[in-house]
């Protein structure tokens, strides 16, 4: 597949990792993950 | 808006600086992380984490705006666009999810800072791999988006194809 007429392989594998990393980025978020400011004392 | 050659390359070269200014400056902060984590000395440790915020303050987070802002002027501004080709779009995005990041990663530091300046808190409190983690994280994006800025993989999205087709269809009678 041409890279002016579809979607280059490039694009598809680092939309998949940008993907994960916003999941992960969402996950650790929401559940307080490695924060110490939400560490308990 | 197309810049003339000349203010395109003083935007290019404040969005160069911008840039690496930041990995540089996240590069450092790796290293305080690692001294913060490593060193036997107690004020040491509680120096290197009393003085991440002010850094953060004073370093990261002006590079990392002048970076965004200067590559959108970068990409307002020039053939590339903003949402033309997928490197483009890439780098946009990395920039500010990482910028995103270390605004909200501020209370953090503020959050450490305030442990390390306590004198009755353990040194086990102080000590945390979080800086590390994160400044691991930020040099790989920014990483990425150099390499990205540099090699310029090819691709254009379904908005750039569009718009060339227009231009080529308004070029030819």
């Amino acid at each position: 597949m041409s890279a002016e007429t579809g979607t280059p392989r490039w694009v598809k594998a680092f939309g998949i990792i940008a993907l994960v990393a916003v999941l992960l980025f969402l996950i650790l978020m929401f559940t307080g993950g490695h924060d110490p400011s939400r560490r308990p004392h | 808006m197309i810049m003339p050659p000349r203010l395109r390359k003083l935007a290019l070269t404040l969005h160069v600086v911008s840039s690496v200014g930041w990995l540089g400056a996240v590069v450092v902060f790796l290293a305080l992380a690692a001294v913060g984590l490593t060193s036997q000395e107690e004020s040491t440790v509680r120096g290197a984490y009393l003085v991440m915020e002010p850094a953060a303050r004073l370093a990261l987070v002006p590079f990392a705006v002048a970076s965004l802002l200067t590559g959108l002027v970068q990409g307002l501004g020039t053939t590339w666009g903003l949402f033309r080709h997928y490197w483009v779009v890439f780098k946009l995005l990395l920039n500010v999810f990482a910028t995103v990041i270390l605004l909200m990663y501020m209370e953090t530091f503020r959050f450490m800072a305030g442990v390390a300046a306590d004198p009755t808190a353990e040194l086990a409190r102080v000590r945390t791999a979080s800086p590390a983690l994160h400044a691991v994280l930020a040099v790989v994006a920014l990483l990425v988006a150099t390499i990205l800025a540099v090699y310029k993989p090819r691709g254009m999205t379904a908005y750039g194809r569009r718009q060339r087709r227009d231009q080529t269809a308004m070029l030819v009678p």
